[in-house]
This record gives structure tokens, sequence and C-alpha cells, in this order.
């Protein structure tokens, strides 16, 4: 029998990515978010509504609306300078052209958004444009490319704690899943289903429920374990049902098609098929339509109905090839080919059987399977060394083309006059590649630089956090060891002298005695410049206010502590690296800047912590400043990457400096 | 026999407790009535009995010898409590005050240290060790100085004095030579530090506060 490969049952991820728009959908709140779209005064207030206004219609597949809007509202953010919404429209252009199977333009969108994550900060919309790039890739048979976007968004994900990412995290689990399964990994596949079903309370989207157990319930199927699989489908049926979403209806229906024609009850497979194709054609998912089509082809030549067979099975030939379905086209020239073998018109036959075999070869293809493999194992083990080589390999070959295509351009250009405007559009074209191929490039140096900087940011992180480790250790040691022993010592010598009062007048006795004392002392000088007890005991606030008064108490510089909005403190580690900071900037405006005031501001708002410290002092040029001297603040910006901050420093000479340096604090 | 003052030392380090023994060996009325190792060795003997005083190492293994301290004062509202530490940062000597302790001692004490404070916390009064009290009195002189009134950094004054012109961060940015992201963050804590949620509001209350 004739095993129609389903490339994956996921298609709408995009459409549950809810960025918490209106819900109204009155024929008023349409008719009043048009009037102020349509406005000659065009502001913020126009984007909202046309932003609106292509949600409302994207979210009921009326995809030539959507775009509509879209492209209004496009431009005028960029007028604006809107990068956000920018960013969020280029997104909803880029689903609207995938859910259209336009793909060209669906990536050239999705791609753009690509550029502003290191100007804004949407971790949803970041990690929804991973995911959409991953559709688009699984769209297009590339499971490799797509897995490797789906564990971008992983890492997003896993590293943020806000309430709405943990939310899309079923979903990014369904797509990896799906992805997996799609590459022939069913255990992998199921695995990173069943994590996401176990989520604790299911904080997703219900939809997804459904698409997880369908995940599964493929996984199982393809492994030939129905009885494991069957469970699954009927979870899927039943989370379904309250549902009323034709999208969701329409995989389910395709999944009962292939489960019963698993277990060889066509007419029921046939039913569920033809009811999924109905779906598709309405909600015009050629995605699904073409391998619904191939479906149904192969369960009427089952049934021996030829002709309904062939016009199905030509069908999804014709999409599949539109939509570069290279699993579709193979399989429905495997049943062309076996309508053929029926009609016994052999010449045909070996014509489709020679197109099915050049198909079936592109489509299978074991390295790609390898590759994904690889990935998750990378994912895993967050190392990224080989990603940055291909990377670095991918971007050596990008310039050797573009030289060469600058070479080629060139030697044109010598060429004779009646050449020249064949040439001159032969340029225009090739300009515009080569342009294409440089943001590329400028895009993979970016990631690369990125991946090169999250290395260095994991290296220097152990390396902080062992050294903060020990000197805990060495503290605590001298504090209790150390400090313990001296302190007996001293307390002996003091009951010594009071049982035996002429020890008072023996001046060895005194000497030893005091010895002793600055002994203890030391130790605890050392022991509170490895680490404070304060800080540890009672958090940063207490600790600083420490630290300030102690240097003020010297007299010669005045530190003000300003805090505001902290009431919890931090975990341990941010707040030793928060105390050293301030530290090594108040050493560094003790050595250098000869300020005698400093003011230290800790502002913390939401997730925002914003930590400045400002001095009197004689500043420097922050372009060129001495390189020994600037060791001490070389430390303070690694410790700052470490808590994945941003230092900037402001200074004036003769006025004073200003080092700002914001944090994102999530506990 | 009510005279007689019982002491309870809670400290991990042996010597220590046995310097301490050492030093109070021969003085009358003071009476050392029990030595625990760790909070819940020191937590199940107050259960059953109640000292005069408690000795009170604040690095103990299992607990912070801080929360130790208020936990004990949940149930025991009689016993003096003197901290025994060999730091003296002036965070956790109030820290130990703050949470019902009754003095705090150094433990590089000498012998006349020690008496002083037991016969100090035993008149109902607080006792600081020499070094302790310069140490808090610093703290509680800056707190006097410095809280009452929002300090405003040199850019934020220089910001708010532009925002009451009545520019915007865009052109303070120009204005100042800083980013406009710098600037949206100066911008951002003058809100925070002043509790307003808008520049007219910030304005005002700096207005009224003589800031402008």
């Amino acid at each position: 029998m004739i095993r129609f490969l389903r490339t994956s049952i996921f298609l709408l991820i995009a459409l549950s990515v809810n960025f918490g728009y209106g819900q109204s959908t009155s024929d008023t709140y349409l008719d009043s978010l048009l009037t102020i779209a349509t406005r000659s005064k065009v502001d913020s207030n126009s984007v909202i509504a046309l932003t609106h206004l292509q949600r409302y219609y994207f979210e009921r597949g009326l995809y030539d609306s959507t775009l509509k809007y879209a492209k209004m509202a496009l431009p005028i953010t960029e007028m604006l300078n809107d990068k956000k919404r920018q960013a969020r429209i280029q997104y909803n252009l880029g689903m609207t052209y995938t859910n259209l199977a336009k793909y060209d333009s669906a990536k050239k969108y999705l791609d753009a958004t690509q550029a502003f994550w290191p100007i804004i900060h949407d971790t949803v919309l970041q990690v929804s444009s991973y995911n959409a790039l991953a559709i688009l890739s699984n769209y297009q048979s590339d499971y490799p490319q797509a897995v490797k976007y789906l564990l971008e968004s992983a890492a997003i994900i896993d590293k943020s704690k806000t309430k709405a990412i943990q939310q899309i995290k079923p979903q990014v689990y369904s797509t990896i899943s799906s992805n997996l399964i799609a590459e022939k990994q069913y255990e992998k596949g199921i695995e990173y289903s069943i994590k996401a079903l176990r989520l604790e309370d299911y904080p997703g989207e219900p939809r997804y429920r459904v698409i997880l157990h369908l995940d599964v319930f493929d996984a199982y199927l393809q492994m030939n374990q129905v009885d494991l699989a069957k469970p699954h489908l009927d979870s899927a049926i039943l989370f379904n049902q309250p549902l009323n979403n034709m999208v969701i209806s329409n995989l389910v229906s395709r999944n009962e098609g292939i489960y019963y024609n698993h277990v060889k009850d066509y007419s029921n497979a046939l039913a569920s098929y033809l009811k999924s194709y109905q779906l598709s054609e309405t909600l015009k998912y050629d995605n699904l339509k073409s391998q619904v089509a191939g479906n149904i082809a192969s369960i009427y030549l089952i049934l021996q109905k030829y002709k309904e067979a062939r016009r199905y099975a030509l069908e999804a030939n014709e999409i599949g090839k539109r939509l570069k379905q290279l699993e579709v086209v193979s399989n429905s020239y495997a049943s062309l080919k076996q309508i053929a073998i029926a009609d016994n018109d052999y010449k045909t036959a070996v014509k489709y059987a020679d197109l099915n075999k050049i198909y079936a070869d592109s489509a299978t293809n074991a390295a790609t399977q390898k590759e994904t493999l690889s990935l998750e194992s990378k994912y895993q083990s967050q190392k990224k060394e080989n990603e940055i080589a291909a990377l670095t390999i991918a971007n050596t070959q990008r310039e050797l083309e573009v030289v060469k295509r600058n070479r080629l351009l060139i030697g044109g250009a010598i060429l004779s006059g009646a050449a020249l405007l064949v040439l001159g559009l032969l340029f225009k074209n090739s300009r515009q590649k080569q342009l294409l191929a440089e943001r590329e490039q400028t895009l993979q140096h970016e990631q690369i630089k990125f991946l090169e900087r999250q290395q260095q940011v994991v290296s220097l992180q152990s390396m902080i956090n062992g050294q903060e480790t020990e000197r805990i250790r060495i503290a605590k040691d001298l504090h209790d060891g150390l400090g313990g022993l001296f302190s007996t010592v001293k307390m002996y010598f003091s009951s010594l002298q009071h049982d035996m009062q002429e020890l008072k007048d023996k001046e060895l006795f005194q000497k030893s005695y005091l010895l002793v004392d600055s002994a203890s002392v030391e130790i605890r000088r050392i022991a509170h410049s490895m680490m404070p007890e304060v800080l540890m005991k009672l958090g940063l606030v207490n600790a600083l206010k420490d630290l300030c008064d102690n240097i003020s108490a010297g007299k010669l510089i005045k530190v003000t502590l300003e805090v505001h909005g902290i009431q919890n403190r931090f975990n341990s580690n941010t707040e030793i690296m928060l105390y050293r900071i301030i530290q090594e900037l108040l050493n560094n405006i003790m050595k250098h800047a000869n300020a005698t005031e400093v003011i230290i501001q800790f502002i913390k708002e939401a997730e925002r912590l914003s930590v400045v410290v400002e001095d009197n002092g004689q500043g420097f040029n922050t372009q060129q400043f001495d390189e020994s001297k600037s060791s001490g603040l070389e430390t303070v910006k690694s410790r700052v990457s470490y808590l994945n901050g941003k230092l900037s420093i402001d200074s004036e000479k003769g006025i004073g400096t200003t080092i700002m340096m914001d944090f994102l604090i999530n506990e | 026999m009510n005279n007689i003052v019982t002491i309870l030392i809670i400290d991990d380090h042996p010597l220590v407790a046995d310097g301490i023994k050492t030093m109070l060996k021969e003085s009358e009325g003071l009476k050392i009535v029990g030595v625990c190792k760790t909070a819940k060795e020191s937590l199940s003997f107050l259960m059953k009995e109640t000292p005069k005083i408690i000795l009170l190492d604040i690095s103990l293994p299992d607990m912070d010898g801080l929360q130790l301290c208020e936990a004990i004062r949940k149930d025991n509202k009689e016993s003096k409590i003197i901290g025994l530490t060999s730091t003296n940062e002036a965070g956790i000597i109030t820290g130990l005050l703050q949470r019902g302790g009754n003095g705090y001692l150094l433990k590089n004490m000498e012998r006349e240290d020690l008496i002083d404070a037991i016969a100090t916390v035993m008149n109902g009064k607080i006792y600081l060790s020499k070094d302790a009290n310069e140490r808090v009195l610093e703290q509680f002189h800056r707190l006097g100085s410095t809280t009452t009134n929002t300090v405003l950094t040199r850019r934020e004054k220089e910001i708010l004095k532009l925002l009451s012109d009545g520019l915007n961060g865009p052109e303070i940015a120009e204005k100042l030579f800083l980013s406009p992201l710098t600037v949206e963050t100066h911008r951002k804590n003058l809100l925070r530090k002043f509790n307003a949620h808008s520049v007219q509001l910030l304005l005002k209350v700096a207005r009224e506060s003589n800031l402008l």
C-alpha cells in the first residue's frame, strides 16, 4: 500500500499568538476602526486601528483585507519610527503570506523582523517570529532549518520567565516535536510533546492541547504502535469538541482519516479525509489540501475507483509542485502510476514511475535527518561553536559570490554598446541580488557576533561564579575558623591576666596580647573585604549602606545612596555582582577621579533596574582613556554583561562622570 | 538563688565556648547552664529552660543567627540576648537589635567587656561593644542626614530643568549630547523618584520641593 507521508500537522501556530488585541468584533467596532484608520491625519492611532483591522481579518482567514490594511499601516509605522509596531506588522504580513502559500514574500517579511531584535524588546514577538520562520521552513520541507529556528526560540523561552512567554511554551515544544516527527525522530518528538502536555496546569492555548495529542498520535502511528497512538487521537477529538475551530477540526479529521486508513477501515477513512479536504478548501489551506488530496487518491485507488483517484492525485500533484512539497508530488506520481497500470497504459506508468523516483529521492534525505539530530544535541549542551563555524563558512562563500558577481559585472560593462541596454537590465537584477546577499551577510555577521558574545558571557559567568563561591568559602573559613581561634586565644589571655594580675606588668605578655588582638582585627578586615557578612545576611541595600558609610566616614569623599522601589532581595549571585560593580566603581573614583561627592542610585520599576553612579570628579575622555587605569572599568563591564545589562558612560572634563547601567531582573 | 545569672552559650565553635567558660569561671553570680552548637539544639533547650542571658553567635551552621534571634524572641521575652560575632558591620549590629537583641559583643573581647555586657543588659539597657557603638552611631548619624529628601544626580537636575523649559526627550538628548535612550532612562528614574506618573506631575512636585 502506498503510504502517504504527511509532512506535518501544524499549520496555525501563528494564529494562536495573541498580542492582546481587543476582543470586541461588533460592526460598530469595525466601523469606528475604519473611521480612525482612514482619517486624513495619520498618527499612531491610525496605526493601532489598522493593526486591529488586519488582525481581525487575519483571524477570519480573509487574507486580502489583511494584506490591504497591513500594507497601509507599514509605511506609517516607518514614518512614525514606531519600531515595535513595524516589526509586528511585518510579522503579520509574513504569516499572511505563509497562509497564502506565497513563501518568498513570507520569507521576505519574516526575515525583515530579524533586524529589530537588537533594537526592540519584545520577546513574545521574537519567539513568534522564529516560530513563523520555522513553520515556513517546514512547509518547504526544510526540516533542519525549521528545527534551527525553533531551537532559537526555545533558547529564548528557556531564559525568559514572563507569563506571556510561558504561555507559548507548549506551542514551541509542539512545533519542535512536529518537526522531529517529520524527521522520523519519533521518540524525541513524543518526548517534546509529552513535556508540553505535562507543563503545570497546561498554561497554553487549548488549541495546542489538541495539536500536541495529534503529534503524539502521529509519532506512535508512524512507529506502528496503534495501541499507544489511539488514546491520543481520542484525547484530541475530545479536546477539540468544545473549541469549534475549523482549522483544528481540519487537523483532527485528517488524523482520523490516517488512523482509519491504518486500520484498513477505508470507508471511514474516506469520510474523514473528505471532511478535511472540504475544510482545507474553505480555509484556503493548500498546504494541507494537497496532502489530503493525496490521501484521498490512495483510498480511491484501494477502492478501485480510478476516475476519482486520478482527479485527486492530479490535484495533489499540481498543488504539491507549486508549493514544492516533494513528498506529496512523489506520492502523487506513485498513485498515478498505479492508476495507469490499472488502465493498462504501461507507457504512462513507466513515465510516472520515473518521476516518482526522482521526487522520492529528493524528498528522502538521510543527511538532513542527521543534521537535525546533531542540532538537537547541540541545543541540549548549549554549544554554539559549530554554528559559528558553519556561519563563517557560509559567509565566506557569500563574500566570494559577491566578488564573483562584481567581477562579472565589470567584465560585462566593457562589452559593446548594443549589449549595454541588456546589461543594464541584468545589472539591475543582479544588483538587487547583490544587495540581498550583502544584507544577508551583515545579518550573519550580527548572528556570529551574537553567538560569540553569548559564549563569552557563559564562560565569563562560570569564571565569576567560581571566583565568588571561593570568596564566600574563604571569608567563612576566616571568620569561623581562624577568627574564632584568635578570639579564643585572646579570651584565654584575658582570663589569664585576670587570674594573675602580675602579668599586667610583663611587657612580653602585653605585647603578645596586643598582637593577638591585631591579628584578629586583621582577619576580620580581610574576611570583610572578601565577602561582607551583611551582604549575605541582610542583602544588597544594607551592604551598600555600610559600604557608603564606611567610605564617607573617611571624610575625604561623601557617598550618598539613593534607593527606590527595591523591597525584596535579589538572588545572591545578582546581589554579589551588583555589590562588586559598585565596589569597583567606587574604587576607581577614589583612585582616579579626584571627586568629593558621589551619588549611587538604584531604581527598580517592574523588571527594570537602573543603576547610576555619578561623581563630581575631573572626568575623562570616554573615547581615549588610559588602558591601565581602565582595567577596573573592564572588570565592571564584564560583570555588567554577566547580568546581561547595558552600561553607558557619560563623562565631562572638569564636571564629572555619570555611569549608567540598566538591567532586567525578573525575580 | 534568684540572684544567679544563668547563661546559655550558642556557638558552633567549641573553642570559643571554652574561651567564654574560662573567662567566666571565677565570676560570682554567673552560671553557664548550657552550650548549644546549632540553632535546632538551642531552640529545644529553650523550650525547657529560660536562661537570663543568651550569648548568641550570629553565624551558625543550620540557621542564620539573626533569624534565630527572631525565632527565640517569639516565645521568649525574658532572656537577654547578646550577639556574639567576629564582624563589626553596622548592618549586622542594627539587624540584631531590630530582631530583639539586647547587646552586641565582638568575639575578640576582653573579660571585662563580657562582664560589663552582662551587667548592662541585666540592668535593662542595651550594650554595644565600643567598636560596634561607633559604627552604629555613624550609621544613625548618616541616616538622619540623607533620607529626609530625595537627592538628584547632576544629569537629573539638568534634565529636570530642560523638561520644565518644555523640551521633549529627543530635544534634550540633542542639547546634552546624550543618546535618546539615556535621556529616557533618566526621565523614567525621575518619575520613579518622585512617584509621579507624568512629567507634569513631576514638575509640580519638583517645584514644591524647591528643586526647580
